[in-house]
């Protein structure tokens, strides 16, 4: 049973860590994301691809260059997956079969992370290696050189729609930001005691008379990049909650921390970019406010929430690693679903059914507390363009953010990019519920069944990848169902994010005047939340019904 | 044959999202074009 001190001094410590070296971050990601020198090392990547880093890309040339480049890295992944029992380092196990490959190869392109099988049990080290860990660099660096173009494209004008070269941005992240991080980050896991080797697998005999298998790997290589860029994908079918991958509570701390770091520090780089620091603190400020309230509630719900079992032990325990009691586990639930990360420390199944909703009303929202990386930014500035235009309509303000007027045509993109996440995430459900593989897979019955397939879903559209168990995910149907779900929930919101990107990097800046609606001010900061809540959030009252909210009540 | 329609559905999908912001990319000089008569 976790005691409240603790639990607040875990989160004061994680605060000040971030307080403290976010700013430096943005700083430098601003810088990274404008400057025109190149690296030697990048000159070289760029060599080897065969791209001119130079080129501006109109936006649309930008979107093709995202989308075809994941398409390589998916048939790559694909092919890997396949073919894993004829390359070496496989370990003896076999090819993965085609669904199960497929979805394994959206999933880590896509920055989701979701898991059918138990990486323990199926994936050699090439695989894991050269397959997965390389999507963890690249697909994370996708998402923040979006972010990024969509901030150029604010701070332009008059472009004709040129929005930045996406190989710069994707060669940048990984070797300016995500490797040099995670070098460091894997280093102190290393010393924390997480494994790092590239043994196989060792039986030993037990002190009882049993056998055990203890599995090594290339562990804390992987779990650096997987927190950093909120991937998620874990080495272990456990994930975090494995003593192998995250052995004690500072090793916790620091993995929240790293997930946590670039998603707030992109709202700060937004800020340098576009010139005005105000901007990126107002932004970051509603990140920090959502994610406040989800920890205070996932807290409440794990340490002192209703049922009788944790009533009577004092927190609800099942599901959780004693070695991090339920404040910790309830916080990185918060921290890993508020961004688009997914590793997880718990089991979100065992949550207390007011703590369940919270962390699948933390996907439903867009991950956007302060989400993944890139992803989270570019979700928030969205929201907060959908916000100047409420405003504008109900207090007759002139719409317009960061000097761009918004019109009925920036307006269709930002309601198709509200929509889209929806959409996906509703019709999968109901697909879900409609076949009979759908229910075959759900371990309980009624809410909490439904509730299973649910957060599944919602997982998989939101490119989150948690996993909030129960579910029987590795079939066919669930296999291709959330790959789908994974792909166009990643790639259709950017395509609206570099279309609007284009559009304003073409736009000229028009001045404030007296009706223009200050978007740095404590006023804009409530307003933005608010729509984030409701407009958002209001989506999916009905389908939180049939889950959680019956089960809280029942 | 199923590594033959997972890799169709691959490309269906990008084919799909490609021709999407094809369309995106001729909606915005539809309305620019309209915007400067």
């Amino acid at each position: 049973m976790s005691a409240l001190g603790p639990a607040l001094g875990q989160i004061a410590v994680l605060a000040l860590l971030l307080v403290l070296t976010v700013p430096l971050l943005a700083r430098y990601l601003a810088h990274t994301y404008t400057s025109e020198r190149h690296l030697g090392v990048e000159r070289v990547a760029y060599r080897v691809l065969r791209v001119n880093p130079d080129a501006d890309q109109h936006w649309r040339t930008y979107a093709l260059s995202v989308l075809g480049f994941s398409l390589v890295g998916v048939l790559a992944l694909y092919a890997l997956g396949r073919l894993q029992q004829h390359l070496p380092l496989s370990l003896g196990f076999g090819a993965l079969p085609a669904d199960g490959s497929w979805n394994t190869a959206v999933s880590f392109v896509t920055n989701t992370n979701w898991q059918w099988y138990s990486g323990e049990a199926a994936l050699g080290h090439l695989m894991q290696m050269s397959g997965l860990t390389v999507q963890n660099f690249v697909s994370a660096a996708v998402g923040m050189g979006v972010a990024a173009a969509f901030a150029r494209g604010l701070a332009r004008t008059e472009s004709r729609g040129r929005v930045g070269n996406f190989f710069a941005d994707l060669v940048r992240g990984v070797v300016r930001v995500l490797l040099p991080i995670s070098l460091v980050a894997a280093c102190v896991l290393v010393l924390l005691g997480v494994v790092q080797n590239l043994s196989g697998s060792h039986l030993l005999d037990t002190l009882t008379g049993g056998t055990q298998t203890l599995t090594g790997g290339p562990v804390a290589s992987q779990e650096a990049i997987k927190e950093l860029g909120t991937n998620g994908g874990g080495f272990y079918n456990v994930n975090s909650a494995h003593p192998f991958e995250n052995p004690t509570p500072f090793s916790n701390l620091l993995q929240m921390y790293l997930i946590l770091l670039v998603p707030f520090a992109m709202a700060g780089a937004f800020g340098h970019i576009v010139r005005d620091r105000r901007q990126g603190l107002a932004v970051g400020g509603v990140m920090a406010l959502l994610l406040s309230v989800s920890v205070a509630l996932v807290t409440w719900a794990e340490m002192a929430g209703p049922g009788t079992a944790p009533q009577l032990a004092g927190g609800a325990l099942e599901g959780k690693e004693v070695r991090f009691g339920e404040a910790a586990s309830a916080l990185f639930g918060a921290v890993t679903t508020g961004t688009s990360t997914g590793a997880v420390n718990s089991m979100h199944d065992s949550f207390t059914a007011p703590g369940g909703g919270v962390v699948l009303f933390n996907m439903m929202l867009g991950e956007i507390a302060p989400g993944g990386v890139g992803s989270g930014l570019y979700g928030m500035l969205m929201l907060a363009i959908l916000t100047v235009f409420l405003a504008g309509l109900m207090v007759g303000r002139t719409p317009e953010y960061l000097g761009k007027k918004i019109s009925q045509r920036e307006m269709v993109l930002v309601a198709a990019y509200v929509l889209a996440t929806p959409v996906l995430l509703l019709a999968g459900v109901a697909v879900a519920v409609s076949f009979d593989d759908g229910p075959a897979g759900v371990l309980n019955s009624g809410p909490h069944g439904f509730t299973e397939m649910l957060y599944a879903v919602t997982s998989a559209a939101n490119n989150n990848g948690s996993a909030f168990g129960g579910l029987t995910s590795g079939t066919p149907f669930w296999n291709t169902l959330l790959g789908l779900e994974m792909l166009f929930g990643r790639f259709l919101p950017m395509l609206f994010v570099l279309a609007l990107a284009g559009r304003f990097a073409a736009a000229p800046r028009v001045p404030a005047g007296s009706g223009t609606l200050p978007t740095h001010r404590p006023l804009f900061v409530v307003l933005l939340t608010g729509v984030a809540l409701v407009v958002v959030g209001l989506t999916y009252v009905p389908v939180l019904l049939l889950g959680p909210v019956v089960e809280s009540l029942a | 044959m199923t590594d033959l329609l997972y890799v169709v559905v691959t490309l269906v999908a990008f084919a799909a999202l490609a021709l999407l912001a094809g369309a995106l990319d001729r909606g915005e000089q539809r309305s620019t074009d309209a915007a400067d008569r």
